[in-house]
């Protein structure tokens, strides 16, 4: 049976606040289990549960004012349909329909939904029953086209100058928008309000992109979470010499995500290391700048160095993009070998330059252009990546011909909701993502502080060695601040 | 209080289950979990293979152009894994040909037997490579491709009606549109009927997923039965809502759905009610199987041995009519033609048909109505499509209901999981003029057998001490 909802009203912010902090109050009375010692505790579903919550909440009462003023939107009208899973799901849970956030001035926006799945604590305005039930298909085929006015005399009562809606040929997360309910909004709005439509991308990149403190630290926890599973799958617990193949690895740790009610994700896929150098074993495919062997069945050698990329996704709102290194130890060595070291004391050198230009209130753009600036000063050469891993390799070659000098590429990507693939909502400095060249770095700006160094390699001359360092942090008005331990050495395996 | 849970009637099977001393965690633990993955390939694999040629060939579809788009969740993940752009089938006469113009994500998890694949440079301009510098000749090779292939009929993944069919973005129905050119833009047709066949003809690896999901949840029903205590379980911890309470006054208007339904009432000896549980074997956020099942409860008065004649036979009203509405869902029928039978049949027997409206307070007045101070129980049905589609509106599939008479003219077809949801209505002399209404849910699968039962079909009454 279809649930049913309750008729409009208008729950006032005083009685909202009871309701939560009465929430609080018995999470805290509850007895949880917890081990004993060890590593980082899981969260009971309460816990992760109350967390999203909180952090849905805090982002429409401290984010969205600004978004919507700082874009000049009056009125932000977020289409949902039931049935067809929105990209801001993270925001907005099971809410479905027409959610109309409308600045009427004052430190509040109003917010409205007509349609289903709204909770009190983030809406204040409910639409009718029966336009909840005709959106959502209710006996689809004989609905009264009267039944959507009571949207549109919403609109016309505000009068909107500017109304945002979540289409975007730029943006995918702001595309959620179907054909259907686009052609059906246009109807709903009639010819003059339908003129007044611009996209919601910039809205949204400054919704999603503006981190409150309690996103912060939930990513935080998420990042913790990532360090200690991908720190583990990198040592002797799970790596054996001779043994274990790159596929191994990537699956321990999808059970381990699994264990700790991450998601893991359903794809027979597996995120595997990357072998960046080897004393022993050749590549079988073209040298790519990512890795030098990378399949699943090679089994892992004495004198392999490699880095692995793993991706924590936590309570389907935050997900982590973050590398560490690591070597194994051939017989009758203590460490790393001096060429690899130096290296990677290449890279990691490289970090502070990059850090020291990072600043609240530039754009990606000037922001990238600061970064190669200092860091060509400081003696390293710019191989700008177009993200194909063979031809930049090659790129890398040849600028590196003949030199003792280090390369570098950049890929500082905004991170939080979508990994650092090319979706991903925010600025970002790259010179493949040059239509985010224009975002500037707010405040809170979660980030991937991604960069490469490339380095010749005596041990194989000509084929330099590329080593990407990432971790995610975040920009403050302080500048870059770190949200888990820097990735500052080589994890040995002996 | 120690709870005693003891069915009545035919539930003697429950009854041996309860009393046991056998540790009722240890039956959980005794069912394998399957891995998700292997099974989610097979799954995608036979749908692929063995469903999606028929579908479309019934459907006269010659090709299927499925956009999506990285960033925008498509509502077809469970059928496609992550894709990236346009997925192409196209009718070649002898088979299905699969392309692919963008990625597949982790080839083996998704989409397999791609015969033909677009170029890389498409890809990373699907994907949003460079987006302020990409050059619209970049998409030519899917309108070459399309072209090539001259179809008569071009399905794609818009609808008004359904909304699993309507996961392409309005600017990438544009972008599209622009694509095909005018003359392929105009044979394009919504994909509805194809996803629809597509996503309720099961296979038989769909079926047993469905099944152990609602195991898993009968399961914990019993468990949750066994933990009653009257006096101090509240509905929320059980998923309860009651129907009748010997002690307890409602407070609100009386609803079809239930006598009270607040979370924080305390059961009470004398309440009869309803109770359900969730269970999920695969995580598939959106698209996981759902459970949809109630079973029902008595909590004995100081006294009492059995469950109170006037309920019982409430209650046997109820389970009398199932039988006769399995008799009348049959493999090849319409939804609106078994609706139509399964109301004549019903009528034939005795009862008085209440259309509901799903408004339950509205529907509740229409039982007082209907059913006066009359013996002859009323009832009303909503045997809607199962599976990963959840219950509501938006389920895909054929729905007998009165308010899903836009899925009427969709065929069920072999292994359609359905919910056998239902409600009958009877008047109770302690309660005049305010029938008891007693919802019958509990998914179940129809195959040229008939309906098969894959889980207890409400073998009788759980009786609490």
């Amino acid at each position: 049976m279809i649930a049913t909802r309750k008729l409009v009203y208008r729950a006032s912010p005083t009685a909202r606040r009871g309701i939560v902090v009465l929430a609080f109050a018995l999470s805290f009375a509850l007895p949880v289990a917890r081990p004993a010692h060890g590593q980082s505790t899981p969260q009971t579903a309460r816990e992760r549960a109350e967390t999203l919550h909180l952090m849905r909440r805090e982002k429409l009462d401290l984010v969205l004012p600004d978004a919507m003023r700082d874009n000049g939107v009056d009125m932000w009208i977020h289409v949902i349909r039931a049935g067809n899973p929105d990209p801001l799901e993270a925001n907005f849970g099971s809410a479905s329909g027409y959610l109309i956030f409308t600045d009427r001035g004052g430190d509040r926006i109003e917010r409205a939904i007509f349609g289903s799945g709204g909770h009190p604590d983030f809406f204040d305005l409910f639409g009718s029953d029966e336009v909840s039930r005709a959106i959502e298909g209710y006996d689809f085929g004989h609905q009264d086209p009267a039944v959507y006015d009571e949207i549109t005399r919403f609109i016309q009562e505000r009068d909107p100058r500017t109304i945002a809606v979540n289409t975007s040929e730029w943006l995918a997360v702001s595309d959620g928008i179907s054909h259907s309910d686009y052609m059906r909004l246009e109807s709903i709005l009639g010819p003059t309000y339908s003129s007044r439509m611009v996209s919601a991308e910039n809205l949204i990149t400054h919704f999603r992109a503006r981190h409150t403190e309690r996103e912060i630290a939930a990513f935080k926890y998420a990042a913790e979470q990532h360090r200690e599973i991908l720190e583990r799958a990198l040592s002797r617990e799970v790596i054996t010499p001779g043994v274990t193949t790159l596929a191994d690895v990537g699956w321990w740790v999808r059970e381990e995500m699994y264990r700790r009610d991450l998601n893991a994700g359903t794809s027979l896929g597996v995120s595997i290391p990357r072998i960046l150098y080897s004393a022993v074993s050749e590549p079988i495919d073209p040298p790519d700048v990512r890795w030098w062997i990378h399949h699943d069945d090679y089994v892992i050698q004495p004198g392999d160095f490699m880095t692995f990329d793993i991706g924590v996704s936590y309570l389907d709102y935050f997900v982590t993009d973050y590398k560490r290194n690591a070597y194994v130890l051939r017989e009758g060595e203590t460490e790393v070998p001096a060429s690899l070291q130096h290296a990677y004391d290449q890279a990691i050198r490289a970090h502070e330059f990059i850090r020291a230009n990072i600043r609240v209130g530039q754009t990606a753009r000037q922001t990238l252009d600061a970064i190669v600036q200092a860091l060509e000063e400081a003696g390293y050469i710019y191989t700008p990546f177009i993200d194909i891993g063979t031809q930049d390799y090659e790129q890398v070659q040849k600028a590196l011909a003949g030199t003792d000098r280090s390369g570098f590429s950049i890929d500082l990507h905004s991170q939080g909701h979508h990994g650092g693939s090319l979706v991903t909502v925010g600025p970002s400095m790259a010179p493949f993502r040059s239509d985010r060249d224009d975002i500037v770095i707010q405040e809170n700006h979660i980030f991937s502080f991604e960069y490469m160094v490339h380095s010749n390699l005596p041990e194989r001359p000509g084929f330099p060695i590329s080593l990407n360092i990432e971790g995610n942090h975040v920009a403050t008005r302080r500048g870059v601040e770190y949200l888990h331990p820097r990735n500052q050495r080589i994890l040995l395996i002996r | 209080m120690r709870t005693r849970a003891l069915p009545v009637g035919a539930a003697l099977l429950i009854a041996a289950a309860l009393v046991s001393s056998v540790p009722l965690a240890g039956a959980q633990e005794s069912m394998p979990k399957p891995d998700k993955n292997t099974w989610l390939r097979l799954i995608r694999n036979d749908k692929l293979d063995l469903i999606l040629p028929k579908v479309m060939r019934e459907h006269e579809v010659d090709m299927w152009i499925h956009v999506t788009r990285a960033g925008d969740p498509d509502p077809l993940q469970y059928e496609f894994g992550t894709t990236h752009g346009y997925l192409i089938f196209t009718d070649v006469g002898n088979r299905i040909e699969r392309a692919m113009f963008g990625d597949v994500f982790r080839g083996s998890g998704a989409v397999e037997k791609i015969e033909v694949r677009g170029s890389a440079e498409l890809a990373r301009a699907i994907t949003g490579y460079d987006q302020a510098n990409i050059d619209f000749a970049v998409y030519d090779e899917i309108r070459d491709y399309v072209a090539a292939h001259d179809p008569q009929t071009i399905a794609v993944n818009f609808s008004e009606w359904l909304a699993v069919a309507d996961g392409i973005s309005h600017t990438q129905y544009e972008l599209l549109m622009r694509i095909l050119g005018p003359e392929l833009s105009q044979r394009v047709v919504s994909a509805e009927r194809v996803i629809t066949d597509f996503r309720s003809r099961r296979v038989a690896l769909e079926v047993t997923i469905q099944a152990m999901t609602l195991e898993m949840a009968r399961q914990r029903m019993v468990e949750m039965v066994a933990s009653i205590v009257p006096g101090k379980t509240t509905l929320g911890d059980i998923g309860g809502r009651i129907y009748y309470s010997a002690v307890s006054e409602r407070s609100r208007e009386p609803m079809a759905t239930s006598w009270i339904r607040d979370r924080n009432y305390v059961v009470q000896p004398g309440d009869f009610f309803a109770m359900g549980t969730g269970a999920e074997l695969f995580d598939f956020d959106f698209a996981s199987f759902g459970v949809d099942t109630k079973a029902h409860a008595y909590i004995l008065r100081e006294g009492e041995t059995e469950v109170p004649e006037s309920l019982q036979r409430a209650w046997d009203n109820g389970k009398r009519a199932q039988a006769i509405m399995r008799d009348h869902m049959r493999v090849g029928m319409t939804a609106g033609e078994a609706l139509a039978e399964i109301i004549e049949a019903m009528e034939a027997a005795g009862y008085l048909y209440t259309p509901f409206t799903d408004d339950p307070t509205d529907d509740y007045r229409m039982i007082q109505e209907v059913l006066g101070d009359g013996d002859a129980p009323g009832f009303y049905l909503d045997l809607h499509a199962m599976g990963n589609n959840g219950g509501d509106l938006v389920t895909v599939g054929p729905g007998i209901a009165p308010f899903r008479r836009d899925r009427d003219h969709l065929i069920m077809h072999p292994n359609h999981i359905f919910a056998f949801e239902y409600a009958v209505h009877t008047n109770l002399p302690e309660r005049p003029g305010y029938p008891i209404t007693i919802n019958f849910s509990n998914p179940q699968v129809l195959t040229p057998n008939g309906v098969e039962w894959i889980q207890d079909p409400n073998y009788g009454i759980f009786v609490i001490q």
